[in-house]
């Protein structure tokens, strides 16, 4: 929906500029848009090259389909289609670094006051555009726009979201630039004050940029579930991290080291992952080494691997509930976030 | 023309933000509850919560008080003869 709503809203940006003397080229332009916008998408998009239309269709009616599970949200299971409003903002702000975010709020606040004053400013008959005054500020404009309402849209009209905001990822586009924008007037103001003042403010920003950087090296290689400092644990075990799955294979060359002798080691999963999938990723000579076992029967198995994605309500539903006959083994926690823990039997 | 638009498009999208933060927000609470109470988590936790009871009942020495027993047998003598009265016919 949103892939849509971007190439709309800039045909509609050219025709708010639309001036007398241009108009032929604008028009140009805007049909220009349009048949490369089509030809671009087809081009890149496999589905689209048989029954083209019939094909893009179809894709929205399985997009309303797809993805019926619960989404583990601040210790609550919600579906995936009525998730609270603080879902998304809450996700952006724990899982964004702070420098990011810091110079996204400044920029946002300079960037909408700038609008607010236009806006309030307009006159029926003007020499300047309503909004802006120059290409550089109908830009900026334009990337303010697009952000609120695709973040209002997401956040109010039920837009399925579910593993963190992955699905809103490319609301980061925006931050970034926002971002940058303000480093861009900081930039132009500090080539007009005192030398000193000039070399703290970048050692500021590369001292942030730093502890990003070695904040990634602590998460490595789980930067999907990135969480900023202030983030508390609490928080970070409350929602959903590895969704992709990926620290099954340090979990199962773990369990192929420690039980050398064992023929077969049989392996339960007590959450909403396809297990078998990674096994496929350990040297051959260990892959028959593992067996797992259906859900209904982990008690059978001699481990079990859980990690926090579940399809359903964990605190009704006692589908993935660990055996009594079955202790805890181990946990990988990384920066206080329990990545996946690990069940034996006793 | 033009400023008035502007002040439409700006009510519509004031409006529909406060619509969705008041009367939509929990007419979405509401819908959630509704969906909860279908949903199959909820009907396993009814589930379990009856097998827990049977089992908490089995436990105790006296399932139910000495009037309610007495009520029971009454009910049951009289459907007993009922359907004794209904075959002989």
């Amino acid at each position: 929906m949103f892939a849509v709503f971007f190439p709309i809203s800039f045909i509609i940006f050219c025709l708010l500029s639309l001036k007398n003397e241009n108009y032929k080229k604008k028009i140009n332009h805007i049909v220009f848009h349009i048949i490369t916008c089509v030809i671009f998408l087809i081009l890149i998009w496999p589905l689209l090259w048989e029954n083209t239309l019939e094909s893009f269709l179809s894709y929205f009616e399985i997009l309303g389909q797809y993805f019926g599970a619960k989404v583990l949200f601040l210790n609550n299971y919600y579906n995936s289609t009525a998730l609270p409003y603080s879902y998304l903002p809450v996700w952006i702000f724990i899982s964004t670094p702070i420098l990011h975010l810091i110079i996204f709020f400044l920029g946002f606040s300079i960037m909408s006051a700038r609008f607010f004053g236009r806006f309030i400013n307009i006159k029926s008959n003007q020499i300047y555009n309503d909004f802006w005054r120059g290409t550089n500020e109908k830009k900026d404009f334009f990337i303010l726009f697009n952000f609120i309402a695709i973040f209002l849209g997401i956040i109010f009209l039920n837009i399925k979201l579910y593993n963190s905001w992955r699905i809103a990822y490319f609301l980061y586009f925006f931050i970034i630039y926002i971002g940058i924008f303000y480093i861009n007037i900081i930039l132009i103001k500090l080539k007009n004050i005192n030398l000193s003042y000039n070399f703290i403010l970048k050692f500021i920003f590369f001292l942030f940029m730093l502890l990003t950087a070695i904040r990634i090296i602590i998460y490595h290689p789980y930067q999907s579930l990135y969480f900023n400092m202030l983030t508390p644990n609490k928080i970070k075990n409350s929602v959903e991290v590895d969704y992709t799955g990926l620290s099954a294979i340090r979990f199962l060359n773990d369990i192929v080291v420690e039980n050398p002798n064992k023929s077969v080691v049989k392996i339960g999963v007590a959450s909403w992952y396809p297990l078998s999938r990674m096994i496929e990723l350990l040297d051959s000579k260990d892959i028959s080494k593992i067996e797992i076992v259906s859900n209904k029967k982990n008690s059978s198995s001699d481990y079990i691997y859980t990690i926090g994605i579940s399809e359903v309500d964990k605190n009704l539903y006692k589908k993935y509930e660990i055996p009594i006959n079955f202790t805890k083994h181990k946990e990988l926690v990384i920066d206080g976030a329990i990545i996946y823990e690990v069940y034996k039997k006793k | 023309m033009k400023l008035f638009i502007y002040k439409i498009f700006t009510a519509f999208i004031l409006f529909f933000i406060l619509y969705k933060l008041t009367i939509g927000h929990t007419i979405r609470l509401v819908e959630e509850k509704i969906t909860n109470l279908n949903s199959k988590e909820n009907v396993e936790y009814i589930k379990d919560k009856i097998r827990e009871e049977i089992k908490n009942g089995t436990k105790k020495e006296t399932l139910i008080s000495s009037e309610d027993a007495k009520l029971l047998n009454n009910f049951l003598i009289k459907i007993q003869s009922e359907l004794k009265k209904l075959n002989n016919k």
